[in-house]
């Protein structure tokens, strides 16, 4: 019988602590990927890099209006490192029926980050690259992707 | 006193236990957020920076002086000046148009700008785009009205072409060192 108390008093005691001591990781989204406007012309691509720098071959843009993706990382507890996950590739539509691609997703920081103490908190941005096809039509297109942050 | 049905109780109960920490572990560790990607596609011209007009490193003259920049990126002093090198680049622009338009362009360029830094402003006169393939000397003009021509001289821009401008600074005497800058703007009109 003492044996039993005993046990079941440290296991409460181990699980309290393994609840408390867990550090969690959450993933809030302040604004969307915008690769902005282009005359498509030919076709091309346009390389939108997370810090913000566009370089673009083959179709021409229209206004400045393009912008990385903003997440904000934070981490309750323990270690500050944490690991970004991105995906291959996805895919844009438009409302009148066309698609282009969207890959070769980056981020900054790249592939693992830090969210330091006292904030507990890390801006994450990220870029990709858009691919128009020659006489693509116009349109506003959209789509979604999927970013993991792991412990 | 043993009691074996009791220890089998606490066993399964730390198994249960363990199961259940492990399940929060999990669960607490990994977090995933979806985001939206846009981008639009229009008819019309568009036109993208790829370089500003650059006249490099320049040792203050002893006199006043000129730099000219030429679209090829070619520097040529006159005067007391000495040129150090650095970045050199005529102004680069991508110029093109997309649904069904095949006219030609025409390009507006100002007359003269003042950059700014350390010392009194410095003026870029002489924009042009001398240099440029398939662009004659009459697809520039310095206000918004046409140019002379003649129109199958200018270029198309479907598929997209590269313009670039070159100009011509005038540094004074003894201009004091320091990063001199400012801005001008290039129009490309439909013919």
């Amino acid at each position: 019988m003492w044996r039993e108390v005993v046990s079941i008093a440290a296991l409460a005691i181990c699980c309290s602590s393994a609840l408390a001591a867990t550090p969690s990781v959450t993933i809030s989204n302040q604004g969307s990927l915008q690769f902005g406007s282009y005359v498509g012309a030919g076709g091309g691509s346009v390389v939108l890099a997370p810090d913000g720098t566009r370089s673009v071959s083959g179709v021409v843009g229209v206004g400045f209006d393009f912008t990385p993706a903003l997440f904000t990382v934070t981490i309750s507890s323990g270690s500050p490192q944490y690991m970004i996950a991105l995906p291959a590739m996805t895919t844009l539509v438009a409302p009148e029926g066309g698609t282009m691609t969207v890959d070769a997703f980056r981020s900054l920081p790249d592939r693992t980050g830090m969210a330091k103490p006292p904030a507990r908190m890390d801006q994450l941005t990220v870029g990709a690259t858009l691919h128009v096809g020659p006489n693509q039509p116009p349109g506003h297109y959209e789509g979604t992707f999927q970013v993991t942050v792991n412990l | 006193m043993r009691n074996p049905a009791a220890k089998r109780r606490v066993s399964a109960t730390r198994r249960i236990a363990a199961l259940l920490a492990f399940l929060f572990a999990v669960s607490a560790q990994s977090a995933v957020i979806t985001s939206t990607v846009s981008a639009g596609i229009q008819n019309g011209i568009g036109m993208n920076k790829v370089s500003d007009l650059s006249f490099g490193d320049i040792i203050s003259p002893t006199g006043i002086s000129t730099v000219n920049v030429d679209a090829a990126g070619a520097a040529t002093p006159s005067g007391p000046v000495f040129l150090l090198g650095g970045t050199v680049t005529p102004a680069t622009f991508t110029v093109g148009q997309a649904g069904g338009g095949a006219g030609r362009f025409w390009v507006q360029v100002p007359v003269s700008v003042s950059i700014t830094g350390a010392g009194p402003a410095m003026n870029v006169t002489n924009f042009d785009a001398v240099g440029n393939v398939n662009m004659a000397a009459g697809c520039v003009s310095t206000t918004a009205v046409q140019p002379g021509g003649p129109k199958g001289a200018c270029p198309k821009a479907d598929p997209p072409f590269t313009l670039r401008i070159g100009g011509r600074l005038t540094v004074g005497a003894s201009q004091p060192p320091g990063t001199y800058s400012g801005l001008f703007n290039v129009t490309v009109h439909l013919w």
